[in-house]
């Protein structure tokens, strides 16, 4: 196992330093009746990411896009023979390429940086995971019907409750199955209150550019805005903070129009070092 | 009716002197006889609604030599239920008071198979070491039910654990009804993927004629397709995930053959129909048809001619990888690794809706006979030669050229049968038509089954 996973990076360094080929396919699973409000966040934090760095893709729905990506999590991108999954290794395969949203930043900004990200990937992500899995009425309104949509019966239930069981192995290591849905919404607000002090009144988080970070938060925070739960509560948190609410329409406005569809990206350009 | 006695008395060495002493009976065969009375000797848990209904037969014989033939099908039927070790039978004529003039009482001594036996054994497959574990308890309740669990842990990851309950009904067609729960493992790297099957199976077993069977199953499968490697072929990886096949088959077994691993007269017929659809989201039909030939050419040297046949309709793309045929391997296209003929896919064998194969095989003795009469009749050598392409055979396709992309390879080599129920070959391969892709096998091939082409 060790070696296969050396060569495979390597395989992935070689293919990563050819440039940036036309036809890359963004995979995930379908938007209106299948997704939940976790992977969504996933599935538009790297689509926005692709977009700040001007590089052509397809979006490819797929049922089963899950099971297909190499680590079990959505959204993966093609590229060549390489299979790339989550947020943050797919920057770094981007960032092989020379292209970089962070390039321009000084280490300690970088270091900032990262550490923010992982602030949005723990609290959000965790909080997400939260409410769509262990929250009950958000569990059979929302999530056991779209989760099981796409399979035939009795697969629908056995899967969601098998997933349930997952999701709930995975925030009880992490220490958050034990929270109470007040616990989690505090959370919640003290991220949001960190992310909106370092915002404060500019336009992205590191100067007049987005970065890595900016897309990860736009994922995030634009999910929650727009999905529709029976309890707005996580919403109406991430609304107490006006800043952060601009930040993300000033990035929808200028990556996705009103109907979602994709806009050519203006005003800036990806920092390049070739 | 016959009357169910439970004597203690028998024991094997005077069961198998009785075994004997039955084929030396020399009577008047047409001497009128009836049967007056049915004994058993040695029952503890079957019940007499099944050894009534097994012997009735008996009493519709009008002369002696039916008296025979009918304790003969009486005890293959008997033996056939599987709930008796050994069956004696006893013809003696009827005395006392009730007797008739032309009257007989026939005795059965059995042994009845333990209620509950558990064994560990190891065993080749497909070319993959095995252990298993199996426990039964068998003639559970006296009517000659059993419930079986199997567990199997394979070299190449192949896990199968199973629980299958059976029952037979005492009517016409002896019908032997059986549902199984099941969980298989298996993993196929040369066509990218690993999957598992978690499921249960309704079986209805119908016997029209001892050589002729028919099988009517039902199945729910819950599937798990998962790429092997992160180097599995793309069009693989995209059936990747959960499925439910829920499919009724039929399967027709007609086996003239004397033997099913080294035959030497006969032939065998052997046809399966899948409908998958009955719910669940895998559609499609399957048909394959497996055919054998055997004939005696002189003494004991045997032409064995085989073929088997195979094709799915599909009318969507709701089929995976994993429901095509594959065609390859020491089982049935000699010269060839396993899977490895027919479409590829980034390296990986994906199979394809229809396949064909067939072989021609001379078998004998091996040569200059050692052994002869003891360990030397489980060996045979032959000589051998196999054909079969596999793939989308659709014009479209390009498939209308699947004969000058047909595979043949052909070998000599010895075989070795396995218990009376699976044949081990080692061949040495010469594989003269082939594609460069092919993974073909040059020189020794080895190969255990069950089945073979």
């Amino acid at each position: 196992m060790p070696s296969e996973l050396v060569v495979n990076s390597w395989n992935c360094q070689v293919t990563g330093q050819e440039p940036w080929p036309d036809d890359v396919q963004l995979y995930q699973p379908y938007e209106t009746e299948q997704i939940l409000l976790p992977d969504n966040a996933n599935c538009l934090a790297v689509q926005a990411f692709l977009k700040m760095c001007d590089l052509k893709y397809v979006v490819e729905y797929r049922t089963n896009a899950e099971e297909m990506s190499p680590s079990g999590r959505v959204p993966f991108i093609k590229c060549g023979a390489c299979l790339i999954s989550d947020f943050e290794p797919i920057t770094a395969f981007v960032g092989n390429k020379g292209i970089s949203l962070s390039a321009h930043l000084s280490e300690v900004q970088k270091a900032d940086m990262r550490a923010f990200m992982s602030l949005v990937t723990t609290v959000f992500g965790n909080a997400e995971n939260y409410i769509t899995w262990l929250d009950n009425s958000t569990y059979c309104q929302i999530t056991k019907p779209r989760y099981g949509s796409v399979h035939p019966f009795p697969l629908n239930h056995l899967l969601c409750y098998l997933k349930r069981n997952t999701v709930i192995k995975k925030l009880s290591v992490l220490g958050w199955a034990d929270k109470t849905l007040d616990k989690v919404y505090a959370e919640v607000d003290k991220g949001c209150g960190a992310l909106s002090d370092r915002l404060e009144k500019s336009k992205f988080f590191f100067g007049d550019q987005p970065t890595e970070l900016d897309a990860l938060v736009f994922g995030h925070i634009y999910t929650i805005l727009t999905t529709p739960l029976p309890n707005n509560r996580l919403a109406s948190t991430i609304r107490g903070y006006p800043n952060l609410i601009n930040h993300c329409k000033i990035i929808e406005k200028q990556l996705f129009d009103c109907y979602g569809r994709p806009r050519k990206s203006i005003g800036w350009s990806s920092t390049n070092n070739n | 009716m016959g009357a169910v006695h439970a004597k203690q008395r028998g024991k094997a060495d005077i069961l198998e002197e009785r075994d004997r002493n039955e084929e030396l009976q020399d009577l008047n065969l047409k001497a009128k006889a009836r049967v007056d009375k049915v004994s058993f000797n040695g029952i503890k848990r079957t019940k007499s609604p099944l050894l009534n209904y097994a012997i009735s037969p008996l009493f519709s014989a009008k002369s002696f030599e039916e008296v025979i033939k009918t304790t003969h099908e009486v005890r293959t039927h008997l033996n056939r239920l599987g709930i008796f070790k050994k069956i004696a039978i006893d013809i003696e004529t009827s005395k006392g008071p009730e007797s008739s003039p032309y009257g007989y009482e026939v005795t059965f001594h059995v042994h009845e198979v333990d209620l509950m036996s558990v064994a560990l054994s190891t065993q080749l497959a497909n070319n993959e070491a095995l252990l298993s574990v199996r426990g039964s308890l068998t003639n559970v309740l006296g009517k000659a039910e059993g419930l079986r669990g199997e567990y199997s842990y394979g070299t190449l990851k192949t896990n199968n654990m199973a629980l299958i309950m059976s029952k037979p009904f005492l009517t016409k067609l002896e019908p032997v009804g059986s549902a199984s729960i099941f969980r298989n493992d298996s993993d196929w790297p040369v066509s990218g993927y690993r999957l598992r099957d978690t499921g249960m199976m309704l079986d209805l077993a119908l016997s029209v004629t001892s050589q002729m069977r028919h099988n009517l199953q039902y199945e729910v499968d819950w599937r798990q397709l998962y790429p092997s490697s992160k180097y599995a072929a793309f069009e693989v990886r995209e059936d990747a995930g959960h499925k439910l096949k829920s499919a009724l088959r039929h399967i027709l077994t007609l086996d003239r053959r004397d033997n099913p691993i080294f035959p030497v007269s006969g032939t065998m017929l052997k046809t399966t129909v899948e409908y998958s659809g009955l719910g669940g989201n895998i559609n499609f039909l399957k048909g394959d048809l497996a055919m054998q030939w055997n004939v005696p050419l002189i003494k004991d040297v045997i032409l064995q001619a085989g073929c088997n046949v195979g094709h799915m309709y599909k009318w969507d793309e709701s089929h995976t990888v994993a429901d095509n045929f594959f065609l390859g391997g020491p089982l049935d296209i000699r010269g060839f690794n396993f899977r490895s003929l027919g479409p590829q896919n980034d390296g990986n064998f994906v199979g394809g809706s229809t396949y064909y194969a067939a072989s021609l095989h001379i078998f004998s003795p091996l040569p200059f006979r050692p052994g002869e009469g003891g360990f030397g009749d489980y060996f045979r050598s032959h000589l051998w030669i196999n054909a079969g392409n596999c793939g989308d055979f659709t014009s479209d396709k390009g498939g209308d050229n699947h004969l000058e992309t047909i595979r043949v390879a052909a070998g000599i080599g010895i075989a070795f049968k396995l218990g009376n129920v699976a044949r081990t070959e080692i061949n040495y391969c010469f594989p003269l038509k082939f594609l460069s892709g092919d993974g073909k096998v040059s020189g020794i091939q080895f190969g255990v089954g069950m089945n073979f082409l």
